[in-house]
């Protein structure tokens, strides 16, 4: 299970753009079309904002399991 | 940037579908032209699969973060923040003491003297267990992590924030482990110390 913490400091180090795309599309339940619409930005902006925000989760995450594995050594 | 969903040529002689089609079927952001092209490619591609399994597992951790827990100070609506919480808090099973919780809020921003209070309410989610929390008391800025405590004694981290500067944090948090291990929740400040448990 991936731990809440670690997203946390993910979504933290995320820039700005990014990080409004990812509060508009899970906190807000905003469609893609209101996140557009709030962010003033075409849709294919919002995806492609969502598609690193989400690369940059899984790196993020990626990178702490292997630290863990470190430290487990 | 593409948006139309081509197949692309990023893995030698393989098409690949455009991650970024993968990320929005994901995230629920497809529509149904886009959506039929990508499941049409996932049902011969174990890659994309398996691509596809990876972002909707982030997605699914995503959504099970609450969003005052992102916030870096006390977010503009707090006790709204605050009363959903003791809300939580006082549907939850093991709460022994929801009536301090709603003392302690009503105090926000006027009296720290009573020192750090924690109210907290475990539950069972998945495979670990989801904490809900209202904290009072702790000095403005302080980093906070609500940690649980298993029997064992081992640290599970839940859920991090600042101390906001009206004194009372809601949050909530999830930790992986199993909810008969547990034995206490904690509130540690970032050298490790505990502040309240």
């Amino acid at each position: 299970m991936i731990e809440a913490v670690e997203l946390i400091d993910a979504i933290r180090d995320l820039p700005e753009e990014q990080k409004a795309v990812i509060m508009h599309l899970y906190f807000r339940a905003s469609s893609l079309l209101d996140a557009s619409s709030a962010l003033d930005v075409p849709k294919g902006t919002v995806k492609s904002r969502a598609h690193y925000a989400l690369r940059a989760f899984r790196k993020s995450i990626s990178e702490s399991a292997d630290t863990e594995g470190r430290a487990a050594e | 940037m593409r948006e139309d969903g081509d197949m692309n040529m990023d893995h030698g002689m393989n098409m690949h579908h455009d991650i970024e089609q993968l990320v929005a079927l994901a995230v629920g952001l497809s529509d149904a032209s886009d959506r039929s092209a990508v499941e049409a490619h996932l049902a011969g591609c174990p890659a994309c699969r398996q691509e596809l399994r990876e972002l909707r597992e982030i997605d699914a951790a995503i959504r099970r973060v609450p969003p005052e827990a992102f916030l870096e100070g006390p977010p503009a609506d707090a006790d709204l923040v605050l009363q959903r919480v003791l809300r939580e808090v006082r549907t939850q099973p093991r709460v022994r003491s929801a009536a301090e919780a709603a003392s302690s809020v009503r105090s926000c921003g006027a009296d720290a003297r009573t020192g750090p209070e924690l109210v907290a309410a475990v539950a069972e989610a998945g495979d670990g267990v989801r904490v809900t929390a209202v904290v009072v008391g702790v000095p403005a800025g302080e980093p906070c992590t609500l940690v649980v405590i298993d029997r064992a004694g081992g640290r599970h981290s839940a859920v991090r924030w600042i101390a906001p500067e009206c004194g009372a944090a809601g949050v909530q948090g999830s930790a992986s482990v199993r909810i008969d291990d547990v034995v206490a929740v904690a509130v540690v400040a970032a050298d490790g110390s505990g502040i309240i448990s």
